[in-house]
């Protein structure tokens, strides 16, 4: 018990192996951002315009979103967020503090092994 | 046909619920494509239960399944993508009767049952007493196994032997817990994992003269699986699709190696035919002619297609001899139209030309084929009295 909560990855990998199945709550994935001007003010293939317009919000409105494949990488329905995108979103932000660490992001969080490991 | 009632609308609705239950807690439910009657098989894309319901009323509940896998958790490329790897926590298992039973249909469903029951030996045995689900589909068995598992593109030495290991586990298990007796028209993908929802019809019970239903068409379920005791892929399992793996890798290897010496064996028989150094009719054309008679065109393509092919496969010169006549004709060609963009260029591409030669042992293009790949490199040659029609 006392080593899992020293050992940084097993969270991480519970997070990540959650993210892979598609069981994370929306709530916890959403972006919230506010506009700093009228969505068709953004050029037209940039989220804040997409989704802005999506949700008929206006300059000063809150918005929230999720990164996506589709048109600007972003919509406000959770339906059509991007598993692999919030993966490696979870790679670039955790990959060189785990290094640091002496962990291996790969081996360690994603779990990549050889057959001889199992 | 109309079959639409309440108690049926009811049935489904808890059909379409035990069909996800299969994949809940393992992947997200939706966006995932289903197909029914009125899509004529066609795949389209449903976001809710609600919505699958409501899809299954539009088709009078004919040919109603569900994808086993969800849209957005597929890779769109080709290339390996761990993140977008998918687990083949589905296995889908489709043991249909034989065409044309319906002379012998008891012997032919004794015959399916015992099919059924080795499968699931089978499945009990390399699955660590695994209870799938399985469905009457009218005209056959589906066996539903669900599994936990991580994607296999997470191990090294099977994604040395296959870009999409997952993907082939899913023919490797269908392959393997049916004993080789399958449905030989079943070819499991994810994008093909389709699963059958419970009290729907199969409109294959219908007689498509009379449009009535010839036996019962209803899809039912004949057991469901374990939830609380869902399978792993175990390190058995897991070596022995290993094999399976290096087993085609190598099938695969020998298929393109006797491919491959097939051309040569092709192409080198012309070589063989022409040891003693006689012209086939249809090169003639280049030895009378077009060694004697500068162009002013397509001449990069005259060396590459004709000239160092001929003179190396046909007339069997040294590299040295063919280096000689091919620089002998380009310098007459340089004298009507000055060689772009140099002699040196042209220099090196008569010796490129004449070793691609010396390795593929390729003859000339055939006149045939340069007329149809080249008409306008042929138009010109016609025109100038070189060939003639073939």
């Amino acid at each position: 018990m006392t080593s899992n909560l020293r050992d940084p990855t097993v969270k991480l990998k519970k997070a990540y192996e959650d993210m892979e199945k598609g069981i994370v709550s929306p709530e916890l994935l959403e972006i919230k951002t506010t506009l700093r001007k009228d969505p068709e003010s953004y050029p037209q293939n940039r989220y804040q315009c997409i989704v802005g317009s999506q949700l008929n919000a206006k300059e000063g409105d809150p918005i929230k979103y999720y990164k996506s494949d589709t048109k600007g990488k972003a919509h406000p329905n959770p339906i059509f967020l991007s598993r692999n995108k919030y993966l490696q979103m979870l790679k670039s932000t955790f990959e060189d503090q785990l290094k640091v660490l002496g962990y291996d992001f790969m081996k360690d969080v994603v779990g990549v092994r050889s057959l001889a490991d199992i | 046909m109309q079959i639409y009632d309440e108690e049926r609308a009811a049935k489904i609705k808890q059909g379409i619920r035990f069909i996800l239950s299969h994949y809940e807690g393992r992947q997200q439910l939706f966006p995932r494509k289903m197909s029914t009657a009125l899509s004529q098989g066609r795949q389209f894309i449903v976001y809710s239960e609600d919505q699958i319901l409501h899809e299954c009323e539009k088709a009078a509940f004919v040919d109603c399944r569900i994808n086993a896998y969800s849209v957005s958790e597929r890779s769109q490329s080709d290339a390996l993508d761990i993140f977008s790897a998918q687990a083949p926590n589905i296995i889908f298992i489709d043991i249909d009767l034989p065409k044309g039973y319906e002379s012998k249909e008891e012997e032919a469903i004794i015959k399916l049952n015992k099919t059924l029951k080795k499968a699931q030996s089978i499945i009990q045995k390399k699955l660590d007493g695994c209870k799938p689900t399985v469905l009457w589909t009218g005209n056959g068995y589906h066996i539903y196994i669900v599994l936990n598992t991580r994607p296999l593109e997470l191990i090294k030495e099977l994604t040395e032997l296959s870009d999409k290991p997952s993907e082939e586990f899913l023919r490797f298990a269908e392959f393997t817990f049916t004993n080789k007796k399958r449905d030989s028209c079943h070819n499991p993908s994810f994008k093909s994992s389709l699963l059958t929802i419970p009290y729907t019809l199969n409109s294959k019970c219908i007689d498509p003269t009379t449009g009535n239903y010839i036996k019962d068409p209803e899809v039912k379920t004949i057991q469901e699986f374990d939830s609380l005791a869902i399978p792993t892929i175990n390190n058995k399992l897991l070596r022995e699709f290993r094999l399976y793996l290096a087993d085609k890798d190598i099938i695969k290897t020998k298929l393109e190696c006797t491919k491959r010496s097939n051309q040569i064996n092709r192409y080198s028989s012309y070589s063989l035919v022409n040891v003693n150094r006689t012209i086939p009719d249809s090169y003639q054309w280049i030895e009378k002619k077009l060694l004697h008679t500068p162009i002013a065109d397509h001449r990069k393509r005259t060396i590459d297609l004709v000239l160092a092919p001929f003179l190396i496969v046909i007339k069997h010169l040294s590299f040295e001899e063919s280096y000689s006549t091919i620089k002998h004709w380009i310098v007459k060609c340089n004298r009507i139209e000055m060689l772009k963009p140099s002699i040196e260029y042209f220099d090196n591409r008569i010796k490129a030309a004449i070793n691609n030669s010396i390795q593929n042992k390729i003859p000339p293009i055939l006149q045939v084929n340069m007329e149809k790949k080249y008409p306008e490199w042929y138009r010109d040659l016609k025109e100038q009295n070189m060939i003639s029609d073939y």
